[in-house]
């Protein structure tokens, strides 16, 4: 009897815990919170546009005629605030949690960080070099995927300086030359190795002494990695588009319509590879590991720069400021925005990361 | 689509493990201490197709295999832990779902603390301790630690001419089988091939919906704990969808063979099971991946990391194995010893009495 009824409990929780996993996730599939597809990176123009609302954070974009980096809503374009910049900003990086940004300033060999919650300074931290003179000036800034490493490339340097990164403070790790090297550094997706532009190509070096694995003959100026880091894409000044696979380090030019001299965008939430036409008035969209061509996004007013949203459009930023929000997997112009502040030169999404952060398979 | 594909793949998957009783506990268990190697062949057959499989299809562009890092410190003691856990659960991670399905209580206390250890690691109150276990990592000059990339082989030709190497000795070893002794549901030779053939068709979905990954069930147990506990949704990928359907399948096959049957333990064997479970959670959540993502899935890009860990999941099965042979033992010797002395004690007494 006793038995029995300790069955009939078994069984009467289990059909309850059932049901109510059950509950959630039928919720949670019919409210389009919960779906593999939003999660994953579906094929690039096939399927609709993931928007993300609510937000934290927002789409920081370098003004200089205001001396500020303004933070804009990712949807609307809003100016949601202002970080008041002491100095001249140069390069900006968001940490990959997205709550501060690091920003470089002419003439200073020190980065100032910002929050990019409530837009104030919170520290300034000053970059240690053993290789480098006193007039020394950080040109470009890069974080690793979980933020504990930064590595940074100076102006008319080819040296390489990677600091550890905690709690917004920066202790020098190792520095190396890549010979003849210049521009940003990239790297791939545990940054174990780093990839820099020299004459002869893009320098592949070991990350842990920037020991040279090799040179891959490809003639980009702009690089960018797809998110799932398979492959790199690149645009040169003669209007080519390159594709490198990760792995293999095979190089090819795509036979493509001649392409803007500017850095590509790779969306986080598509394998897609946009690019701005040579005559800025259009955007192309390639499959990012087949590099296979899906579509041209024609721009009601041509464009100086892409930019990722981070809300699941990309900007085409014209140098009037205006602003056109584009559907990277629906392959058409979502919204025009005008951003308050006038054009910027540099845009970066800095949404903040409160959920995530796997580290198994 | 991804969801239908995900539920249906893990159902037939749960269906399969249940009927080929497929679990990486019992199998090493038994190569090792029975020496009956059927479910280890089965095994051996499921990465004969997979490694195969996942070559071939990485050859032709459809996969790119993500190979996790070697951080060989957390592979070898999360690895040991992992298999210290799953002796004591009764079942591997694979196995304790499936075993959920046709109504193991027992398993279902295991599932629990299986969740909780992955929880107390990953992202949890150990957190502290992957991250310091994980810091030495062995990379081949920044590409991750392959047998093709350890070996320097970059051509394809040179790549197969290796995998026809393996796969010639895993054929021969698997041709040369004896009949196997005991069967209750499928042969290790179905078992193997339908698994294996899920494997891969789980690389194929999971490729389909961008994750470059194939079958796991550790990653997907922390992301479906954190979305039903936290509302986190950002780990809930195609897998997730598959292990929700791995019970389900279970739950099916059982019905139809009259296995279905709630299974209630002692309380003694609930507890011990529970608290394997959560040993199996914090080995798999340090190794970063259990018996199916670093031995199956794992293995299947020749990841050096899923090797070291495997073989430490063996060591620790096997070493987890042998305490409790050599207790019991002493226990039966105990007993024994104890009943011969109650025995000289009566007589003495009889003979006292008379």
């Amino acid at each position: 009897m006793a038995r029995t009824k300790t069955a009939l409990f078994a069984h009467a929780v289990m059909a309850l815990s059932a049901l109510t996993l059950v509950a959630i996730f039928a919720w949670g599939i019919a409210s389009g919170a919960l779906s593999a597809d939003a999660i994953d990176r579906g094929a690039g123009g096939r399927g609709e546009l993931v928007l993300q609302d609510d937000l934290e954070g927002g789409v920081l974009a370098l003004q200089p005629d205001e001396a500020a980096i303004g933070v804009f809503d990712p949807l609307s374009g809003e100016r949601r605030g202002r970080i008041e910049a002491d100095g001249d900003p140069g390069a900006m990086v968001p940490t990959p949690g997205g709550v501060s940004v690091f920003v470089t300033r002419d003439g200073s060999a020190d980065l100032r960080v910002y929050s990019t919650t409530n837009y104030e300074h919170e520290t300034t931290v000053t970059l240690e070099s053993e290789r480098l003179s006193e007039d020394r000036r950080p040109e470009h800034l890069l974080f690793s995927e979980n933020g504990d490493t930064l590595f940074v490339t100076w102006k008319e340097s080819p040296v390489v300086s990677v600091y550890a990164h905690e709690m917004l403070e920066l202790e020098l790790r190792t520095e190396f030359e890549i010979a003849d090297s210049f521009g940003p550094v990239y790297r791939n997706r545990r940054a174990t190795r780093l990839y820099r532009k020299t004459p002869d190509g893009l320098a592949v070096v070991y990350a842990r002494n920037g020991d040279h694995i090799e040179t891959v003959e490809a003639g980009a100026e702009h690089w960018r990695f797809n998110p799932s880091y398979t492959h790199i894409w690149g645009t040169d000044s003669d209007g080519g588009l390159w594709v490198v696979d990760e792995r293999s380090t095979e190089a090819r030019r795509l036979d493509a319509p001649p392409v803007a001299d500017v850095p590509p965008v790779l969306p986080s939430d598509s394998d897609t590879a946009l690019v701005l036409t040579a005559d800025r008035e259009a955007v192309l969209a390639f499959d990012a590991r087949s590099g296979r061509a899906l579509g041209t996004i024609e721009l009601p007013t041509p464009a100086a720069h892409l930019a990722e949203s981070g809300a699941g459009t990309v900007w085409a930023v014209a140098e009037t400021g205006e602003v056109t929000a584009i559907d990277p997997v629906g392959l058409q112009v979502h919204e025009r925005l005008t951003l308050e502040g006038g054009a910027p030169t540099a845009v970066s999404a800095s949404i903040v990361q409160r959920d995530g952060n796997f580290a198994c398979f | 689509m991804f969801v239908i594909g995900g539920i249906a793949l893990g159902l037939l998957l749960g269906f399969s493990l249940q009927r080929g009783g497929y679990c990486m506990n019992t199998a090493f268990r038994s190569f090792f201490y029975e020496k009956d190697r059927s479910l280890v062949r089965a095994w051996v057959l499921v990465l004969l197709i997979n490694v195969i499989g996942v070559q071939l299809l990485t050859e032709l562009g459809v996969l790119y295999p993500l190979v996790a890092p070697f951080f060989w410190p957390a592979m070898i003691a999360g690895g040991f832990i992992f298999g210290v856990g799953m002796v004591l659960a009764g079942g591997c991670a694979s196995g304790t779902y499936y075993r959920c399905g046709r109504g193991m209580l027992g398993s279902m206390g295991a599932l629990l603390g299986f969740v909780l250890g992955t929880a107390l690691v990953d992202g949890g109150a150990l957190t502290w301790l992957q991250q310091s276990m994980r810091q030495p990592t062995l990379d081949v000059r920044g590409q991750e630690a392959t047998l093709f990339n350890v070996l320097g082989i970059e051509t394809a030709g040179l790549r197969w001419v290796l995998l026809g190497v393996l796969a010639a000795a895993a054929m021969v070893w698997l041709l040369r089988a004896p009949k196997q002794r005991f069967l209750i549901g499928w042969g290790w030779q179905r078992t193997g091939l339908v698994v294996g053939v899920l494997a891969l068709a789980a690389w194929v979905l999971s490729a389909m919906a961008g994750r470059d990954f194939g079958l796991s069930f550790t990653q997907p147990t922390v992301a479906l704990t954190r979305y039903v506990l936290a509302g986190d949704d950002s780990g809930i990928s195609v897998a997730s969808y598959m292990v929700i359907g791995v019970p389900a399948g279970a739950l099916l096959a059982a019905k139809a063979t009259g296995e279905a049957v709630l299974r209630i333990p002692d309380p003694r064997t609930l507890l011990r099971q529970s608290g394997g479970g959560v040993t199996m959670g914090v080995g798999a959540s340090l190794a970063g991946g259990c018996n199916i993502g670093h031995s199956i899935t794992g293995i299947s890009t020749l990841s050096i990391g899923a090797i070291v860990a495997t073989i430490f999941i063996m060591l620790g099965s096997w070493t987890m194995t042998w305490l409790i042979v050599r207790s019991e033992s002493r226990n039966a010797q105990r007993a024994q010893k104890q009943k011969q002395k109650q025995q000289q004690q009566q007589s003495r007494a009889k003979e006292a009495f008379v």
